[in-house]
């Protein structure tokens, strides 16, 4: 279910990962809250630990094998708000590690496993699971369902965050610009996938983990006490300030980036501009000449205006640009790698 | 030999401990250490002393009797950050798994930590890593990250993030359990330096061959969690019978002092 | 000695004493294969760990830029790799990370494989589904299916605008992975989390991020060890049932373990001053060459959009 980056637009992924900012910070006052003393180390290695719950292969019937994500486990035994921290860690570690799932998607794949599943899988679990004795055979069903529908859950909204795509982000001619699946494909499959064969592992594994906890450290169950009174209030929001602001100019911004769909921000002619804001700030025709003088527009004029000639172009302008480019880069290393000589 | 006024440091007043109801590991102990003592603390395993050693360093609280160290009366609710942080900053705990003491993302960073919580200026910290890098020999880990270094490395730098706070107090659960013959002497040769620079050390062992190299004075747990004996160490080692009594030796255990 | 040893013996059954020689090894292979695949995972943590390690710390090209400066610039670049759908300027961007890489020492081959063979490759292939003519419309260019054959009206096609909008997801994947693996190479864990630091992510965060990241280690060799002790031990052949429950239990195992681990490392933390408040002491301070380097990333970034302009 990790999304990678590239099928879902900017203008989807900012926005959630804006909106996870205020969701962490919630998260760690009330983990600060609920979760003994011993809270700092203990997240930390709930995070390792979903970390390689997502390393673990099971089979799946018909000989494959996949992974369970683990997030209602952990929500079962330290709340659904230690899960989230825990498994947006472990997503973020991931992320930057190994590549599984995208760094711009971060956002979004952390809502998906890390908000949606442990809340809708954790309270699932307790409607079902009641005041019922633990390891009795109607709290094992509660966990079962409670990992199953969460995991299945999750799924649907990486299916519904695909889907949205090719609806609202096409180009002019309605090719879309990221997922190309609608919604009646990826719900769909998403669903499929998660219900016959991930979702099913996911309840097994959980309900297995449960059962055993219960039977060989019962004593894990009792330990969200309350933690000491002299506590420091690390967190505040002044701590989140400088975060959430230069979020919020990126949420302000992708408005814009919106009314593009059709023309990616860098393709805006003055024409387009004039469209959308019903005129063309001076500054920018000027500039946009300068360009059309610098590099001409699709060919150079030596070429001549065959089609032969706009290919070539074409592809003179990308060689010029990558040599230009790779000029640059190289030059950098090279003053950068004297400068640090002359340092040392 | 002139006996000396000794300053007590740490006195238990029949405390005892249980984490949980039906199993208590420590019952009605007594037991006073002094200021500049080496004391070893001897039992099988399983016996109370990682407990013992954790109420001496102000981590877990006796549920009854009376704890005081360096004068002050040892209770949870009194035990504040502030006191906290006085208390943990006299007493120095290195602990059995070096991977526990070790959390840090490298070993620079390991050795700053205590100092950084202890508030000491950036400049201070510095110098302090590089001297106690120095002193255990272990410059060139500095860069390195802790968990991938051998068991015996691990040690000098738990040991390092210990000593770089200066401690009147140094507490060492089984010190030398997975150490090479080699850092076990190099261990035992630095203990015997700070003992003389007179730093109150206390051991908790279940290695007989360790005891009189490195303490005076030993406190013998038997496996009902009771004191069973506290004596000075040349004379515990020749009472077999005893030893045998609370399983550290068994019969093919010669003495070989 | 001989009476002895006979003695202590005495007390183990005989058939422990036996050798013996197991030919029925292959049945369980196949059987265990998730534990190999587990095993394999684990093992891929610490040899990326090493490989990073390999090249951080050289004092090369990117290495020596400021982490934050750094961190923001690749994020840049992933962030402009989604903006823009234009396949030429996605091709660049690919090609950038690329020479970045090659100046800092970084074996190519090595992270093109890492970069591109994988998780590109993957997209690539789910989306080619996606962008046959049921999907996205545009004049024939590999036909699949002619029209009429199995109920389609129009066939089953590949359009040249359906070709671009598979590649332009799987460029997108790379370059955000080749500007993420370029990050992580050259900088060590340590850095990019404090240049989070700095950046004003709150320290607790960054202590529980850089504890996890560190713990990872710790319990994957405990996990490894688990792995392989089940490995070796299984003969024959083993319900796939049983084998997911053993996996849970693994999982519960585990956490148990980890759970008393972390109450070992709060009281370790404790021991040295720690009440709650985590403090750092990394500084960083931008140089002359960073902002250097910032410049002509900028300058990157403007031939870009005109080239965005011009194609």
């Amino acid at each position: 279910m990790h999304i990678p980056d590239g099928y879902l637009s900017l203008q989807t992924t900012i926005p959630v990962l804006a909106g996870m900012v205020p969701v962490w910070a919630v998260a760690f006052r009330k983990v600060k809250k609920t979760l003994s003393s011993k809270r700092i180390p203990a997240l930390a290695l709930c995070a390792a630990f979903s970390f390689l719950i997502m390393m673990f292969n099971v089979p799946v019937a018909g000989g494959s094998s996949g992974h369970a994500v683990g997030a209602v486990f952990i929500a079962i035994l330290l709340g659904p708000w230690a899960a989230t921290i825990s498994v947006s860690m472990a997503l973020l570690i991931q992320a930057l590690v190994f590549g599984d799932g995208g760094i711009i998607s971060f956002g979004i794949n952390c809502l998906n496993m890390a908000v949606v599943m442990p809340f809708t899988g954790y309270y699932l679990y307790k409607l079902i699971a009641g005041k019922s004795k633990l390891g009795s055979s109607r709290n094992l069903v509660g966990t079962f369902i409670g990992s199953y529908v969460g995991l299945n859950i999750a799924a649907i909204f990486a299916g519904f965050e695909l889907g949205i795509q090719p609806l609202l982000f096409k180009a002019a001619n309605g090719t879309p610009l990221y997922s190309p699946y609608p919604l009646s494909v990826s719900i769909p499959s998403m669903a499929l996938a998660h219900t016959v064969f991930a979702g099913p592992l996911e309840g097994i594994v959980t309900t297995a983990a449960i059962a055993y906890i219960i039977k060989f450290a019962p004593q894990l169950f009792g330990q969200n006490q309350p933690i000491l009174a002299d506590e420091p209030a690390v967190l505040s929001f002044k701590k989140y300030k400088a975060i959430l602001i230069s979020l919020a100019v990126l949420v302000v911004l992708t408005p814009i980036g919106l009314l593009a769909t059709g023309t990616a921000w860098g393709e805006w002619g003055t024409d387009e501009i004039k469209d959308k804001l019903g005129y063309i700030p001076k500054g920018f025709a000027a500039m946009a000449d300068k360009w059309h003088a610098l590099i001409p527009d699709y060919s150079l004029p030596a070429l001549g205006v065959s089609r032969v000639g706009t290919t070539l172009g074409y592809i003179l302008s990308a060689v010029v640009g990558i040599v230009l480019i790779s000029g640059l880069i190289i030059l950098t290393s090279k003053l950068i790698l004297r400068a640090q000589k002359g340092n040392k | 030999m002139i006996t000396e006024q000794k300053n007590t440091l740490f006195k238990l007043d029949s405390i005892a401990f249980a984490y949980s109801e039906k199993e208590p590991v420590l019952n009605d102990l007594s037991l006073e250490i002094f200021e500049g003592e080496r004391i070893s603390i001897l039992g099988a395993n399983g016996c109370g002393k990682t407990t013992l050693l954790k109420i001496l360093s102000g981590l877990i609280f006796p549920q009854s009797g009376e704890f005081t160290a360096f004068g002050d009366k040892i209770e949870q609710k009194n035990f504040s950050d502030k006191f906290s942080k006085v208390y943990h900053r006299k007493i120095g705990f290195i602990f059995q798994d070096s991977d526990i003491q070790l959390f840090c993302s490298t070993v620079y960073e390991e050795l700053a930590f205590g100092p950084l919580q202890f508030g000491l200026s950036q400049e201070l910290v510095k110098q302090r890593i590089n001297e106690t890098a120095q002193m255990l020999d272990i410059e060139h880990l500095l860069e390195k990250t802790p968990y991938k270094l051998s068991s015996g490395e691990k040690k000098k730098v738990a040991i390092a993030s210990v000593l770089i706070l200066n401690p009147d107090v140094l507490i060492l659960d089984e010190p030398t359990s997975s150490l090479d013959p080699r850092s076990q002497s190099w261990l035992l040769r630095l203990l015997h330096t700070l003992g003389d620079a007179g730093k109150t050390l206390i051991f908790a062992t279940h290695n007989l061959n360790l005891v009189p190299e490195v303490s005076d004075r030993a406190v013998l747990f038997d496996e009902d969690h009771n004191i069973a004996a506290d004596m000075l160490v040349m004379e515990l080692l020749k009472d077999e019978e005893l030893l045998k009594r609370v399983n550290l030796v068994d019969d093919n255990y010669h003495a070989c002092l | 000695m001989t009476e002895q040893r006979n003695n202590i013996y005495s007390d183990i059954p005989a058939w422990l004493l036996e050798k013996n020689l197991y030919n029925d090894m292959e049945a369980s292979a196949s059987k265990t294969h998730f534990i190999r695949k587990t095993l394999k995972h684990i093992s891929e943590v610490f040899e990326n760990e090493l490989f990073c390690e390999k090249f951080a710390g050289k004092p090369l090209f990117l290495q020596s830029i400021d982490p934050r400066v750094k961190l923001l610039t690749l994020i840049f670049y992933m962030v402009l790799s989604s903006f823009t759908s234009n396949i030429v300027v996605l091709l660049i961007l690919a090609v950038i990370p690329l020479l970045y890489a090659k100046l800092s020492g970084l074996e190519l081959k090595d992270y093109i494989r890492r970069s591109w063979l994988y998780i590109p490759v993957l997209v690539l292939v789910f989306s080619i589904p996606g962008v046959t003519s049921l999907f996205v419309k545009g004049s024939p260019l590999v036909t699949v299916l002619r029209p009429g054959v199995m109920g389609l009206q129009s066939g089953l096609y590949f359009s040249m605008n359906g070709i671009e909008v598979a590649l332009r997801i799987a460029l997108r994947a790379g370059i955000s992975l080749s500007f993420g693996f370029l990050l992580l190479l050259t900088t060590r864990w340590s850095k990019i989390t404090s240049a989070l630091a700095l950046m004003h992510v709150p320290l607790l965060f960054i202590s529980v991020l850089n504890m996890a990241y560190r713990y990872i280690f710790v319990i994957s060799a405990m996990a490894c060890d688990m792995m392989e002790a089940r490995y070796l031990r299984t003969v024959g052949k083993l319900d796939t049932s049983d084998n997911r429950r053993f996996m849970g239990h693994s999982v519960a195992h585990m956490f148990i373990k980890s759970h008393y681990l972390s109450e070992e490392i709060y009281d370790a933390m404790r021991c040295r001053g720690f009440t709650g408040r985590p403090v750092s002491c990394d500084k960083f301070k931008v140089k002359g060459t960073d902002i250097f380097f910032i410049i002509n990333n900028v300058i990157i970034v403007l031939i870009l959009i005109a080239g965005e302009h011009l194609f």
